[in-house]
């Protein structure tokens, strides 16, 4: 699974420059006290992620890499933990750069307000993450793309006429109850979600013709 | 021993069905899979390799069935397939770091002796390269952990005749060893003439032929005729037809036998091209 892991981070080198000047942009923002643009390196690093599915599709990968020893079981695998590298390995350097920038910088960043939102952004970008994939190993990324765009336009239109329709407000309150504990309750959540999508996706790919 | 043996296999789409197949392939030969495109090639070797399923019907590699021992199985098989490899923003030198952490007895000195002595460049992407340059990385990406068995879809089509002698001669190489077994499909079969040990024909599906490849071109030939000498000739010798302008294509079996019987007659060598031909597109008396 090892190669497997290493053939989708070097498929993501062209990317790599891109993922550079984002993290450059997002770091003079940080420093200027802007902390919007926290959430595009996790969001880039799916975008990674996506890429090496069109290559891999481009190029007839999936059936060859079936030839391998425990290639269909490793092929997924190797997929969710290379974006949960992408993912978490960005973060945390655009956590640690903002830390050293905010000690130069003598305390301009608000490190908790950063912290809240690099955390957002990892859980939001996770779910979409746990909500595609197995959507592309089912459909391919062509077709499972156009799917996620018209899942997320019906949850979001769905989710505003529930808005409109019901009182929420009890969500808040319920969720308050979990106080500091409410980052435990969404780690857990979120490692839940993950785990379920990947053993959906597995059980996909498992059985699918190329 | 078998080192493959298929048990009546079939898979089914719309508009093609494959089987039922009945094959048994013996350990140390050279197998040359041939059929026109479409003649289901890709979906037999598709199927042995499980990157598609099949609607029934057993297959077992090394004597183990293919599904319960397919990891421990695909340790010991190097595969090409048509147009299917490594994405190709890669380079040879990015292959060499995924399949040393794919296969435990990858072999860097054999991968990388074999790219200088095919000028192969290692740091440039598979995407700058010509067809014939991938062809043979791909080949060589498939002997480097030391395979039992060789599964080769079209490995030699669009390369030139220089090129494609290069390839089989790597292949010629890799049967020095006793234990080790080549299955090879494709549309050029005079690449197989002079290396294939068994010849296996599929046509619409189903296997036509089966047999040693030596004994095709002794025993098989094309008798040569007028339209009166077609008409005395037996019909139990005669297994296709084909109607020239000015005169008839007739596929026998047993050669040396009726050269005896229908003196004054011409019986040509076959070709493996000549044989596909008839039995695909001639007609039965």
């Amino acid at each position: 699974m090892k190669g497997l892991i290493i053939k989708d981070l070097l498929s993501t080198k062209n990317n790599l420059t891109i993922l550079g000047v984002i993290l450059i942009i997002d770091i003079i923002m940080a420093l200027n006290g802007d902390s919007s643009l926290t959430f595009l390196p996790p969001f880039m690093s799916v975008m990674m992620g996506l890429s090496t599915f069109s290559y891999d599709e481009y190029n007839k990968w999936d059936a060859y890499a079936i030839t391998l020893p425990k290639g269909r079981e490793n092929v997924v695998k190797a997929k969710y933990i290379m974006t949960l590298l992408l993912v978490l390995s960005t973060s945390l350097l655009v956590l640690i750069l903002s830390c050293l920038m905010s000690l130069i910088s003598k305390g301009n960043l608000d490190i908790g307000e950063n912290l809240d939102l690099m955390f957002g952004s990892i859980i939001g970008t996770l779910l979409v993450v746990a909500l595609m994939y197995p959507l592309i190993f089912k459909y391919g990324i062509e077709k499972g793309r156009l799917i996620i765009f018209v899942l997320v336009f019906g949850i979001a239109i769905g989710g505003g006429f529930l808005l409109n329709f019901f009182d929420l407000s009890g969500m808040g309150t319920f969720l308050n109850n979990f106080g500091n504990y409410l980052i435990y309750f969404l780690i857990v959540l979120i490692i839940l979600i993950i785990g379920a999508s990947y053993f959906i996706s597995r059980k996909i790919y498992l059985n699918k013709d190329f | 021993m078998n080192i493959i043996e298929i048990k009546d296999l079939s898979k089914n789409y719309d508009k093609f069905s494959l089987g039922p197949i009945n094959l048994n392939i013996p350990k140390g030969e050279i197998i040359g899979l041939i059929g026109e495109n479409g003649a289901g090639k890709t979906t037999l070797i598709k199927l042995l390799l499980n990157i598609i399923k099949p609607d029934k019907g057993k297959i077992k590699l090394f004597n183990r069935d293919y599904l319960e021992a397919e990891e421990i199985n695909k340790k010991d098989i190097g595969v090409v397939l048509d147009d299917m490899f490594f994405p190709e923003i890669l380079t040879p030198l990015d292959i060499n770091l995924i399949m040393k952490n794919i296969y435990a007895n990858w072999d860097l000195e054999l991968y990388f002796k074999y790219l200088e002595e095919f000028n192969l460049p290692k740091d440039k992407t598979i995407k700058t390269f010509s067809k014939g340059m991938k062809k043979k990385l791909e080949i060589i990406t498939s002997i480097a952990h030391h395979p039992k068995l060789l599964i080769l879809d079209e490995p030699t089509s669009g390369l030139d005749p220089v090129v494609r002698k290069e390839v089989l001669d790597i292949f010629l190489n890799f049967m020095q060893s006793e234990d080790h077994t080549i299955i090879l499909s494709t549309h050029i079969t005079s690449d197989l003439e002079n290396v294939a040990d068994r010849i296996v024909f599929i046509d619409q599906g189903k296997i036509v032929l089966n047999d040693l490849g030596p004994d095709i071109m002794d025993s098989y030939g094309i008798l040569k005729c007028s339209i009166e000498e077609f008409k005395k000739l037996d019909k139990s010798d005669i297994l296709k037809y084909q109607k020239n302008k000015y005169n008839y294509e007739v596929l026998i079996k047993n050669k040396n036998a009726l050269k005896k019987k229908y003196k004054g007659m011409v019986i040509d060598k076959i070709t493996l091209d000549d044989l596909m031909v008839l039995m695909i597109k001639g007609e039965e008396k």
